[in-house]
């Protein structure tokens, strides 16, 4: 009944604007990252407005809180001077905040990465990413959503178990991609959250996710995620690779139960129209 | 799909009752209720968005009087709303409430019940009902304290009882019913009821104004809407909205918006389109077509995009 969690949403509102100040608001807002998040996942180090390297955009009232699509991308084309190292996405309020750590090199093209997410309450949602210097940089947003965790399976788990680990790679060339290529990966898995109770035994679900995705196009590493029980069932990756030549391009996928799948796609040589 | 097997079973078999359209006077009391046929009547809810002031008065819900028994067909979003009914059924009748349906677990047709119950009437629903309850039991609770708070100042969320597998037919004195209790559609615990007598046929699932909101499976909503169109009912009482209305044809409409998010969405899945791109473009020509259609089309439509995307 996903949308019945939804609804709560006025409720939630009122109640904000009765907040007797805006600045208090905004502090309770980030209590979870400035008591608990930053540190443990980032020490001591700066963290910079990141406004001209990434921007994070996720919508600002989630229409199915089990599947909020977001996007991070990134201000500037991967180079060898310049490059963004990993992005960091973390969703504040989440049972586990961290909903994904990327990988990316030269090779990427663009640093930029989307997916689709659960919240679980009203949060903010933070992008953090560390370019080739070693610099830390935040985009922020907040989302008003809640129960995504919690949310029953779409399909049945027996029909998404038969299709567990299958895998689909499409990619489409953009104009304006500096030869970059715009890819998606979708990987027919569950994701159980362990948080998902099964309407008829009317027993919890044992957690089940994917944990890694790398993806090599002729053994160079494109993309590569550690993720968690926030990214949606089904998990769907855009991002983009250059292919200066013809080759393979290889997705992995290790899940929490320790298995691992593949999935292979064959691209010819860049068109010219790029 | 054993549900719908059964229920073109029925239609085939079900005798043609004599339409008694001429005979039912429209009588309108405070509570919004109109007599829709002998002995039917409905009370219209308003068509405001689910977050907005009155929206525990949403659905259309009323009853069904027969010679020993009044059957209640949803009990409204709030106790308020149900007591009210309830007082309108008194103005009516002094026979007892012996049933409510429950046509699915969405909160503006059962967070009534206690009003009922109190009455001693069994709650009939949908075998997957209590589940759905149970899984929300917290959330409802939180969410609509108020709207459950009882005469007596209890919090109340009362699950049927008499669940339906399949079909179940009862008689409310002289007053044959038949319920069928459905596939995933708009939820996956949708029933839908007949009254023999006057051919009137309740869809708790039908929406002919406001946007449809999937929360259960499009291609079985489909399906039902297109078997249902074919039940020879005189007329039906969708969940919201103007009543009543003239069957097969108020049909069209959803099954027409529900449709054109199949073809839209499968067409974009196609060519490889991503959950943006259906976002932007499935079933955007319906926009001026629905009342709150901002409220519930994407949703809609990141639904029926990760239903299709592996089919
Ligand atoms: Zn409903």
């Amino acid at each position: 009944m996903r949308q019945i969690e939804k609804w709560i949403s006025g409720l939630c509102l009122a109640l904000a604007a009765g907040a007797p100040a805006q600045a208090l608001a905004d502090s309770s807002e980030d209590a979870v990252w400035n008591e608990r998040l930053r540190s443990e996942h980032f020490g001591d180090r700066p963290i910079v407005d990141g406004s001209d390297v990434i921007v994070l955009e996720a919508p600002r009232r989630a229409e199915d809180a089990a599947v909020v699509p977001v996007s991070i991308s990134a201000a500037f084309p991967q180079t060898d001077e310049r490059y963004i190292r990993a992005i960091t996405l973390l969703i504040d309020n989440n049972p586990v905040p961290l909903a994904g750590r990327f990988r990316f090199g030269p090779r990427s093209g663009r640093a930029d990465i989307a997916m689709r997410v659960r919240v679980n309450a009203y949060t903010p949602m933070r992008a953090i990413a560390e370019t080739n210097d070693g610099t830390l940089h935040m985009s922020r947003t907040f989302i008003k959503a809640s129960g995504g965790c919690s949310a029953p399976a779409g399909a049945d788990l027996k029909t998404a178990m038969q299709r567990l680990g299958r895998m689909k790679l499409a990619t489409r060339n953009e104009d304006d991609s500096d030869g970059a290529m715009l890819t998606q990966l979708r990987i027919s898995h569950p994701n159980v959250t362990g948080m998902q109770m099964d309407q008829v035994t009317r027993l919890y679900a044992p957690a089940h996710f994917v944990k890694e995705v790398e993806v090599s196009f002729n053994g160079t590493p494109v993309m590569s995620a550690e993720t968690d029980i926030s990214i949606s069932e089904n998990p769907s990756f855009r991002f983009y690779f250059v292919p200066e030549e013809a080759g393979e391009l290889v997705a992995t996928v290790t899940d929490s139960n320790g298995l691992t799948f593949t999935h292979t796609e064959v691209i010819a040589a860049k068109t010219a129209a790029n | 799909m054993p549900t719908t097997r059964a229920l073109r079973d029925a239609i085939g078999g079900l005798v043609l009752f004599s339409v008694q359209a001429a005979a039912a006077t429209a009588e309108v009391d405070d509570f919004n209720i109109t007599q829709v046929a002998p002995g039917v009547y409905v009370h219209q809810g308003v068509t405001v968005g689910f977050d907005d002031p009155g929206s525990d008065d949403i659905a259309n819900i009323g009853f069904i009087v027969g010679k020993d028994c009044v059957l209640v067909v949803d009990t409204g979003g709030s106790y308020r709303i149900g007591h009210q009914l309830l007082a309108t059924i008194r103005t009516v009748t002094s026979r007892p409430v012996c049933y409510v349906v429950n046509t699915h677990v969405h909160p503006d047709h059962i967070l009534g019940n206690a009003a009922f119950a109190e009455e001693g009437a069994v709650v009939i629903g949908h075998s997957r009902l209590p589940g759905a309850l149970a899984h929300n039991r917290a959330f409802f609770l939180d969410q609509y304290s108020e709207a459950l708070r009882t005469g007596d100042g209890r919090t109340d969320l009362v699950a049927p009882t008499l669940l339906v597998e399949d079909r179940l037919d009862f008689d409310l004195g002289d007053r044959p019913i038949r319920i069928w209790a459905h596939a995933p559609a708009h939820t996956d615990q949708d029933l839908s009821l007949l009254d023999l007598n006057s051919g009137t046929l309740w869809l708790g699932h039908l929406f002919v104004e406001r946007i449809p909101a999937l929360d259960g499976n499009l291609r079985g909503w489909i399906e039902l809407t297109e078997t249902l169109q074919q039940l020879d009912a005189a007329r039906v009482i969708p969940g919201n909205g103007p009543l009543p209305q003239p069957w097969p044809s108020a049909g069209d409409a959803q099954l027409r918006y529900l449709r054109t998010l199949l073809g839209d969405v499968r067409g974009i899945l196609a060519v490889g389109g991503f959950l943006e791109d259906a976002l932007d473009r499935a079933g955007a020509d319906e926009r001026n077509q629905w009342a709150l259609f901002d409220q519930h089309h994407k949703t809609n439509v990141t639904r029926v995009y990760t239903e299709l995307e592996w089919e």
